[in-house]
């Protein structure tokens, strides 16, 4: 009798059953073993990975580095325009104002997060920790350049992404070259460090936790060397030429030059008053025996800057004008997006010696666009205390402690603070910024 | 020359023969055409237009448009899930929600490109082409060539298939999908249990096309749906589960992806049906089809369509909505239970809870595409399909790049 063996291995069944069986097996293996290896969830937790240094839940040399350049998406771009760029990371346009990019890692402090940046149109950009959110800044950190470059400075958003600043600290920078920032977060608190120099320390944080990210508003500027660290070798020395006057940060220009720290001898001895910290941007202005006075006689607006950078506060002065020009003028700049500069900011005045108080904007020529004026009829012999109350968006006039106008629309939320003397001698006392409003 | 030189002088089983076939030569074809179409329609509809901005309207690659353009809306989960894993936050939407199959052959293309978004638009494509091939075979399986050639250039020039090419599965489904009925209908059961089981670890929906194997299995032992009264029919099906058990027995394992996806996704969030959890995330009112599409349709009728002030793209979800419910009874009748039935949940299951992206959906029920192939002998009506959809494809591409919700 004949045996009949089949052949289990013949081609045919090879072709029909044999390799799809295998690759069936094989699929199944692959699966189970790149599931939780390639997809599971890398996202640094509290339990899983706490980054206490740049080893534990990031490449070896920080964050955003090779993974930026070739691999975009662990930066997440919450709005404006941003790219990798030589391993760093660019926002490419000066639209817009709030252009952020978060790292969709979370990070547990301590921690320092260190970026260097160069600005290349405008200049605005800083670093935001504790984001607990990749979708929006609320609840996070900034820290951040002034957008005419003279100062830095430093708040938290809230839960609707409302900004409070904390404080402000002058500078002095070569807008262009590269500026090393540092956080360092302590959980509770920071510090900020700018090329090494120590601008400030122990401020109040709202979220240590979270995500770190960029901002770049209205700003063009690249980010590089983009770091979270552990805190080992950044230090933080005293803090240079700070002081705090009722929570706004006024200070003596902290001189930065290409990241070299060449004046930080410019600590004030005495608690300054705002007068301590003016500027002649316009006009020649005299200081004397507690009262700031404009001189010059040319049918212009003079202006002098009060140095300081704010939003939701009361500014109050007794203003003397000159009966000898019985069209003089005298009052306060605010708003400024540009310490140096009238062109956008708000301006309240008396006029022709005190019949009327005008206000308005400049437009972006620096020319005063007038938007309403009231018949005062004030004496021109004597002194009148002119106050704004500036709120998140109008504000109040008050003549001698009278409110005349109430709730003016403001086009910004902050700006830079200054006094304005129209020709004559216009004298300004008891300079007052009361941040209770 | 020899018999044995002369058979192989004229069956030459080579890599270039195999190329020169119409199997090939024909998707390919199909392809390239309209590659070009949603290449040139997607970059210069990006460039010329200015674009919308906003929160959220990421640009993955934007200083490349040609890799941009392909990662809009729910490209970003899929990025996510490569970049980051998967993530699953309950109440919130999640790539929990999204199936593994496309994430993973990313992941992996990428380890030889350097770049996810590069590798996902390959993964993409190639699906894409490996797709078409299996739908020519098919076609020409249930019809002839002539039926294929059309049925491969009416679904890559379908107006919804730039999705084909976007950093999205519709692809990678199409290709295991249509290769797992395609081996079914070859009687190759353990190939067509391999691609249905990769189907299921690509989109829910794929456990239909185990549907289709199955359905096909029981056909071939004489028991169909519409034999199911007869005691004739039982008595084969008997007979097939005694000879053919063994077939039956490995394509029940097909749904062994699912599951492993499911054990993955309990151990990492302990939800073994995370992806179905998440779905309330979504705001779906699950309302059932009839319902939901009455609730949409309604509307349509009081819109001004003078000034454009339309909701265009709820329209033609229901447009696609109508043309494959329509169809399917059509399909049904030519190419029997299976196709018409899984051509119904593609479009019925979804429904049940929102018309929203109906015309990408339909994109992957290829037997809706072998009906038309069969209808297109027709050349009015093939030319007007041609025309129509390849128009429009071009169209709705620049609106997807744009970040213009489409599907």
């Amino acid at each position: 009798m004949d045996v009949v063996r089949k052949d289990y291995f013949s081609a045919e069944n090879m072709r029909r059953y044999i390799i799809p069986l295998a690759l069936i097996i094989i699929t199944l293996l692959l699966l189970n073993w790149l599931l939780p290896m390639q997809l599971a969830p890398r996202v640094a937790t509290e339990e899983s990975a706490p980054l206490v240094d740049a080893d534990a839940a990031v490449p070896a040399d920080g964050i955003g580095l090779e993974t930026i350049g070739s691999n975009f998406t662990n930066w997440l771009p919450i709005k404006g325009a941003w790219q990798a760029r030589d391993g760093g990371v660019e926002h490419t346009t000066r639209t817009d104002f709030d252009n952020y990019i978060a790292y969709t890692t979370r990070f547990e402090p301590p921690f320092a997060f260190n970026a260097t940046v160069q600005h290349l149109d405008g200049i605005g950009a800083g670093l935001l920790i504790g984001m607990q959110s990749l979708e929006s800044n609320a609840n996070s950190t900034l820290v951040r350049f002034e957008t005419d470059g003279s100062a830095m400075f430093w708040g938290s958003f809230d839960e609707a992404g409302q900004f409070t600043g904390q404080g402000f600290a002058p500078i002095r920078i070569d807008t262009l070259a590269p500026q090393r920032v540092t956080i360092r977060n302590l959980g509770n608190s920071y510090d900020v460090i700018l090329n090494g120099e120590t601008v400030v320390t122990d401020l109040a944080l709202t979220a240590g936790a979270g995500y770190v990210g960029l901002a770049a508003p209205e700003t063009a500027v690249f980010f590089s060397d983009i770091r979270v660290s552990s805190l080992d070798g950044i230090a933080v020395s005293d803090p240079v030429a700070v002081e705090l006057i009722e929570g706004v940060n006024v200070g003596n220009p902290v001189m930065v030059d290409n990241g070299v720290a060449v004046d930080d001898t410019a600590v004030v001895e005495e608690p300054p008053t705002l007068l301590d910290q003016v500027e002649t941007i316009s006009g020649e202005w005299i200081y004397e025996e507690g009262a700031i006075r404009q001189i010059l006689q040319e049918p212009t607006d003079y202006v002098t800057g009060l140095n300081i950078f704010g939003r939701n506060y009361t500014l109050a002065s007794t203003i003397t004008l000159d009966p000898a020009t019985p069209d003089s003028g005298g009052g306060f700049i605010f708003h400024a997006p540009d310490r140096d500069q009238l062109a956008g900011s708000t301006m309240v005045r008396l006029l022709n010696g005190g019949e009327q108080i005008v206000w308005g904007q400049f437009d972006e020529t620096g020319v005063f666009q007038g938007a309403g004026n009231i018949e005062l009829d004030l004496s021109i012999d004597e002194s009148h205390d002119i106050a704004i109350t500036v709120g998140n968006s109008n504000y109040d006039i008050l003549v001698n402690g009278e409110t005349i106008v109430r709730g003016l629309p403001l086009a910004v939320r902050e700006g830079w603070i200054g006094l304005v003397a129209y020709r004559g001698v216009v004298t300004f006392e008891d300079v007052i910024l009361d941040l209770d409003g | 020359m020899t018999t044995a030189q002369l058979e192989s002088a004229e069956t030459p089983n080579t890599i270039l023969s195999r190329l020169r076939d119409a199997s090939f030569i024909h998707p390919l074809f199909a392809f390239l055409i309209t590659r070009t179409i949603v290449l040139l329609g997607g970059y210069l509809g990006e460039i010329a237009i200015p674009g919308i901005t906003g929160e959220g309207l990421y640009h993955v690659a934007p200083n490349n448009v040609f890799l941009d353009i392909w990662a809009r809306w729910d490209s970003g989960f899929y990025l996510e899930i490569v970049n980051e894993g998967y993530k699953f936050i309950p109440d919130q939407i999640s790539s929990v929600a999204f199936f593994p199959l496309y994430p993973l052959l990313v992941k992996l293309t990428s380890l030889i490109t350097g770049n996810v978004l590069f590798a996902s638009i390959i993964v993409s494509n190639l699906s894409l082409l490996g797709g078409l091939i299996f739908l020519y075979k098919l076609a020409e399986l249930e019809f002839d060539a002539d039926t294929a050639q059309r049925t491969v250039y009416y679904i890559a020039a379908f107006p919804t298939a730039f999705f084909f090419s976007a950093v999205y599965t519709e692809s990678t489904y199409l290709l295991v999908s249509v290769a797992a009925v395609y081996f079914a209908r070859r009687k190759l059961w353990a190939w067509a249990t391999l691609f249905a089981l990769l189907t299921s670890v690509t989109r829910i929906i794929g456990l239909g096309i185990w549907g289709i194997v199955g359905l096909e299995w029981l056909r071939t032992h004489g028991w169909t749906l519409t034999t199911i009264y007869r005691a004739d029919a039982w008595r084969n099906l008997w007979q097939g589960l005694r000879t053919d058990w063994h077939n039956l027995a490995i394509i029940l394992t097909a749904p062994l992806g699912l599951l492993t996806h499911m054990r993955f996704l309990n151990k990492t969030f302990g939800d073994p049906i995370a992806f179905w959890t998440i779905q309330s995330a979504w705001e779906r009112e699950d309302l059932g089809f009839i319902r939901i599409i009455a609730r949409d349709l309604t509307p349509v009728f009081s819109q001004n369509f003078g000034t454009g002030d339309i909701w265009w793209h709820v329209i033609l979800d229901l447009s696609a909505f109508f043309f494959a419910f329509i169809a399917a009874f059509f399909i049904w009748r030519r190419l029997g239970a299976g196709y018409a039935i899984y051509t119904l949940l593609g479009i019925l299951l979804p429904a049940n809870s929102g018309s929203g992206s109906i015309s990408r959906y339909i994109l992957v029920l290829f037997p809706l595409f072998l009906m038309l192939g069969y209808w297109g002998k027709n050349r009015q009506l093939h030319n007007a399909l041609i025309v129509g959809f390849s128009c429009l494809l071009g169209i709705l591409t620049t609106i997807f790049v744009n970040w213009i919700f489409v599907a």
